[in-house]
This record gives structure tokens, C-alpha cells and sequence, in this order.
């Protein structure tokens, strides 16, 4: 019961209130950016 | 000012102390990265009209001020090489663009996805969004016409007229909230006025910006020193660093 209240929270918190897709989406491809840049620097 | 730190000016006294900085802003940018998600996520209270959805504008308006700041720096270190015809200058220039494109990148991409569901639709031509859109141009037309001139003091000086007459986006976008009739809403965080929101979320704000400062200075560093090696690659401290290195 203590993991189903605890992954219900995980749900919750990645659903973002049903703006999932918006809030993730942002800083999703905002990250996926960031990482591109540093392995190109990198090599 | 102290003379010695014009030394710096010298790509091959520049490189190494490029080198010894990085690590520094980039552990700066992690730390205050870490610290500013965690504000935005766990501790900034869930806005009352707009739900979750406004978290995003922990990223959104950190990346678009960076969009801004970065193309005002760029145009200034290219102006700075045409006016005074020093090498590193243009180097700088060039090593901000990618940086600034995607910080634009980030900015046109998040408001997409914050506008859909706050005035349901992912884009609308109105002033702030097409001039923001027409800075990312400004600095995808800067990377290719430098990158499509052979001989670097000539790419630096079209690159540098380019990056100077595209300057007079910048105050368009800004003001463009205040000129026109806009969708996008004006100015959260102003220097004369109290701010409109939360503490906590204009501290999530701030610390995000930070770290968008960090990360841009490391990354363009690193580009820096990049750049240094491939246009200095016949001098004799480069081809003795390849023998050390």
C-alpha cells in the first residue's frame, strides 16, 4: 500500500494536472538540446 | 583597468585559461539547474488559473531572455573585432551562435507548448513571437553566411555587419508586448515595478536564468577553444599542444 501511494504520486506528479504532454514536451526537448550541444562540444 | 588582462586577448593565452574555466560554470550551471527544478517542481505552488501548466515558464522565459542576451553579446564582440580588427573577437562571436539558436530554439519551442493550452493554439503571428522567430533566423543566417566564407577575417567582418544590423531585433522583441497588441502577455519580472507572482516562483525563475548564464558561458568556452585550435591549427603552440596532448 506504501508503493501504491507512493507510484499514485508519481503518477500525479508526472501527469501535471492533465498539462503532461505541454510541461514535459518543453522541458523534454529543451534537455534533449542541451545534452545534443554538450556531445558535440565534446567531440 | 589592469593592463595584464588584456593578455587574454591573445587566442593562444586565452585558450588555456578557457580550459581551467569550463569546469567551474559547468558545475555552477548543474548546481543551480538542480536548485532551480527543484523550486519549480516540488516548491512553487500550483498556479490558480492556469494549473501545472505554468511550471513551464520556469524554462520558457530563462531561455528566452537568454535568446536575447546572448545575440546582444555576440553582436557586440563582432562589432567590438570590426571596429578594433582583433582576432578572439570574432572567434567569441562565432562561439555564442549555436548556443543563442538553441536558447531560441527552447524559448519559440516551450511557448508553443505553454500557448496551446492557455490560448489554444501552438502559434499565432504576433509581434513577440514572429520577432523572436526572425532572432532565430538572424542567428542561423549569421552561422551560414561565416560558415560559408573560406577566409576567417572576411567571414568575421560580413558575419559582424550581419550580427550588427540584426541588433535592432532585439528591442523589437522586448517591446514588442508594449507596442503592439499582442497575445503574448507583457513583462513578468521588471526592474521598476514589485514583481507580479509568487516569491517562490520568481525565485524558480531566477535560479533557472542563473543556470542558463552558467551553461551558455561553459558551452561557449568550450566552442571557443574549439574554434581557437581550427583556425590557429599552422601555429606553432597548437601543433606543439597536439604533440603534449
Amino acid at each position: 500500500m506504501g508503493a501504491n501511494a507512493k507510484s499514485d504520486g508519481m503518477n500525479e506528479f508526472l501527469a501535471m494536472g492533465g498539462y503532461g504532454w505541454y510541461v514535459w514536451g518543453s522541458y523534454g526537448i529543451a534537455a534533449l538540446c542541451i545534452v545534443l550541444e554538450i556531445v558535440a562540444l565534446r567531440n | 583597468m589592469n593592463l595584464e588582462l588584456f593578455r587574454f586577448a591573445a587566442p593562444q593565452a586565452f585558450f588555456p585559461l578557457a580550459g581551467k574555466l569550463i569546469p567551474w560554470f559547468s558545475a555552477a550551471a548543474g548546481l543551480l539547474a538542480l536548485a532551480g527544478l527543484y523550486v519549480a517542481f516540488l516548491v512553487a505552488p500550483t498556479d490558480a488559473t492556469q494549473g501545472e501548466a505554468y511550471r513551464i515558464i520556469f524554462l520558457h522565459v530563462p531561455a528566452a531572455w537568454m535568446s536575447m542576451f546572448i545575440y546582444l553579446v555576440m553582436a557586440g564582440w563582432a562589432g567590438f573585432g570590426l571596429a578594433f580588427n582583433t582576432r578572439l573577437s570574432g572567434m567569441m562571436a562565432s562561439a555564442l551562435a549555436p548556443t543563442g539558436a538553441m536558447f531560441t530554439f527552447i524559448a519559440l519551442w516551450s511557448g508553443a507548448l505553454w500557448g496551446k493550452p492557455t490560448w489554444g493554439t501552438y502559434w499565432v503571428w504576433d509581434a513577440r513571437l514572429t520577432s523572436e522567430l526572425i532572432l532565430l533566423f538572424l542567428y542561423l543566417g549569421f552561422i551560414a553566411l561565416k560558415g560559408a566564407i573560406p577566409d576567417p577575417a572576411r567571414a568575421d567582418r560580413a558575419g559582424a555587419i550581419l550580427a550588427l544590423v540584426g541588433v535592432v531585433n532585439v528591442p523589437i522583441i522586448y517591446f514588442s508586448v508594449q507596442w503592439w497588441n499582442t497575445l503574448h502577455q507583457g513583462a513578468s519580472v521588471s526592474m521598476t515595478r514589485a514583481p507580479s507572482m509568487a516569491a517562490t516562483m520568481l525565485l524558480g525563475m531566477l535560479l533557472m536564468a542563473l543556470a542558463a548564464w552558467m551553461y551558455s558561458i561553459a558551452a561557449s568556452l568550450a566552442r571557443l577553444r574549439k574554434i581557437i585550435l581550427q583556425r590557429e591549427q599552422d601555429a606553432e603552440w597548437v601543433r606543439m599542444q597536439r604533440v603534449t596532448a
